[in-house]
């Protein structure tokens, strides 16, 4: 079979949607990448498995247990963060630029939402008092949602542009 | 920037997927420096050139500059 050489002009870079809005990656299956799929999986399920416990013993755990099971999803996550490292040291350059200026924009985009917010739910919490306990940690799960989601979204709409 | 690259590539006879393995980055990569869409780092450049055994002028080129120092193009 004859190589494609004439590629260029029609096909354009994109890299796989799937794989970029759903895992994170850049679906190229290199073994740096696929190491990281199968990480994030186990790290999934062992969170998906702790939520269960949590819905199942309504979250009223004995104190030891209680402390261990809300450093569970930190420390999972810690350990899929050096993952990711290791994943963004093995991109070559063009999709670590993405990557970079993905986690320019999430920075940016998370210091002006922490702004706002902050004062909206100052003002919020002034006309109907929040439950404190609801303060205390929610905001922190729903930001770090907030800033994958912000940084997933630069990452697909920077992708397209190549 | 501008460059030569597709023509190389063609008339060596590679795939945007082999010079991509020689070079170590995505085809996605070598596609958006064919397309000018991105410029790639003076390493890769490098590495570039010397899949094709060429000076790196000869493949990339400023946007209304000269191919080589001293030729209009």
């Amino acid at each position: 079979m004859q190589p494609n050489h004439s590629e260029s002009n029609s096909t354009p870079s994109r890299w796989p949607v799937s794989e970029m809005l759903a895992r994170g990656t850049f679906g190229t299956r290199t073994p740096a990448e696929l190491r990281l799929i199968l990480r994030g999986k186990i790290v999934g399920a062992l969170i998906l498995g702790w939520l269960l416990v949590g819905i199942i013993t309504h979250m009223h755990p004995k104190p030891l247990m209680g402390v261990i099971t809300l450093f569970l999803p930190a420390a999972l996550y810690t350990y899929y963060a050096l993952e990711k490292r290791k994943y963004f040291l093995s991109l070559d350059e063009l999709p670590r630029r993405i990557e970079l200026e993905g986690m320019a924009w999430a920075y940016s985009v998370g210091v002006l939402a922490t702004l706002w917010l902050g004062a909206i739910g100052y003002v919020v919490s002034l006309q109907w008092p929040l439950d404190p306990k609801l303060l205390a940690w929610v905001p922190f799960f729903l930001f770090g949602a907030f800033l994958a989601s912000v940084k997933g979204a630069y990452r697909y709409f920077a992708s397209r542009r190549y | 920037m501008r460059n030569d690259l597709r023509v190389l590539r063609a008339r060596h006879n590679l795939t945007q997927a082999e010079l991509a393995e020689r070079v170590g980055v995505t085809r996605q990569t070598i596609n958006a420096i064919e397309t000018e869409k991105y410029d790639p780092s003076l390493p890769l450049a490098f590495k570039i050139a010397a899949v094709f055994g060429q000076r790196i002028e000869e493949i990339f080129f400023a946007e209304n500059g000269s191919k080589v120092p001293g030729q209009p193009r």
